[in-house]
């Protein structure tokens, strides 16, 4: 502490010994208050359309053509729950969890899980979502050749990013199960 | 100026009592200041207003702590005093 060097570097050390001291309690404390989702969300999809589709960026080869299906749907979220001060942004996603055979009906992780829609809300003050009509912003398709006839369950699945700390991930049943319709030509 | 006052010019040093205070000073400015910048920015709700209220007192403990205050120099170290040579009186008896 001698010079002006000697006590910038001191200083410098201090400050940064601090901040990580103060990065680490924050995280912490995040981790030990895991934000849970108490409001019910309202969810309705109306029936999938599905229909053929033939370039590639809807899964489809040369000599088979892919079934993709769109969906329109309301929902209303209250997404308030999930905020507190150390959140930066709730990233939401609504996917289709559609049954697989060779998953058993208890074991849901080998379903196959397709996103059909998102939203990032990065204003605090405007958590609250309601809105009719929406359509899906992902086609859905998936490996399998057939996809009419199959069930998929809807799903509403969350990630919080904080400022400080590391990712929370939850997921919400949305209640809502359907049957693929046949092919509309 | 010699060179001698150019170095102290660069260095700014301070005495041995001062670096105590300097450190002290420090450490509880800076530790004060986390704890009030943390509490300001649970109370409005958003931790990036902690990292805001946090740049005063960085800026507060540079001002306070780098320049070499005459307060930090109120203790200068005494050396001792050269020993005196004295010419040597050799008695022959």
């Amino acid at each position: 502490m001698h010079s002006l060097a000697q006590r910038a570097n001191t200083l410098s050390s201090i400050i940064t010994t601090g901040v990580f001291i103060v990065m680490i309690l924050v995280s912490i404390l995040t981790i030990a208050n895991p934000p849970i989702l108490n409001n019910q969300i309202r969810f309705k999809s109306a029936k999938p359309i599905v229909s053929l589709k033939n370039t590639r960026n809807y899964g489809a080869t040369k000599q088979k053509p892919k079934e993709n299906a769109k969906f329109k749907f309301d929902m209303v979220a209250d997404f308030n729950d999930l905020v507190d001060w150390n959140t930066k942004q709730v990233f939401a996603y609504v996917y289709v969890e559609i049954d697989n055979d060779d998953s058993n009906n208890n074991d849901n992780e080998n379903a196959d899980k397709i996103v059909i829609w998102d939203k990032i809300f990065d204003d605090k003050s405007k958590m609250y979502f309601n809105q009719k009509n929406i359509k899906s912003k992902y086609s859905l398709w998936d490996y399998s050749p057939e996809l009419h006839g199959r069930t998929g369950t809807f799903k509403l699945g969350y990630n919080i990013q904080p400022h400080l700390g590391p990712l929370t991930f939850g997921t919400i049943d949305l209640n809502q199960t359907i049957t693929f319709p046949e092919i509309k030509v | 100026m010699d060179t001698s006052q150019l170095e102290r010019f660069i260095e700014f040093p301070i005495d041995f009592k001062g670096q105590q205070l300097v450190e002290r000073i420090s450490y509880v400015l800076i530790t004060f200041g986390f704890i009030i910048s943390l509490f300001f920015g649970f109370a409005l709700q958003d931790i990036t207003y902690s990292f805001y209220a946090f740049i005063p007192f960085v800026l507060l403990s540079i001002i306070i702590v780098l320049p070499s205050y005459p307060a930090y120099n109120k203790n200068p170290t005494v050396f001792l005093k050269r020993p005196v040579s004295k010419p040597i009186n050799i008695e022959i008896n």
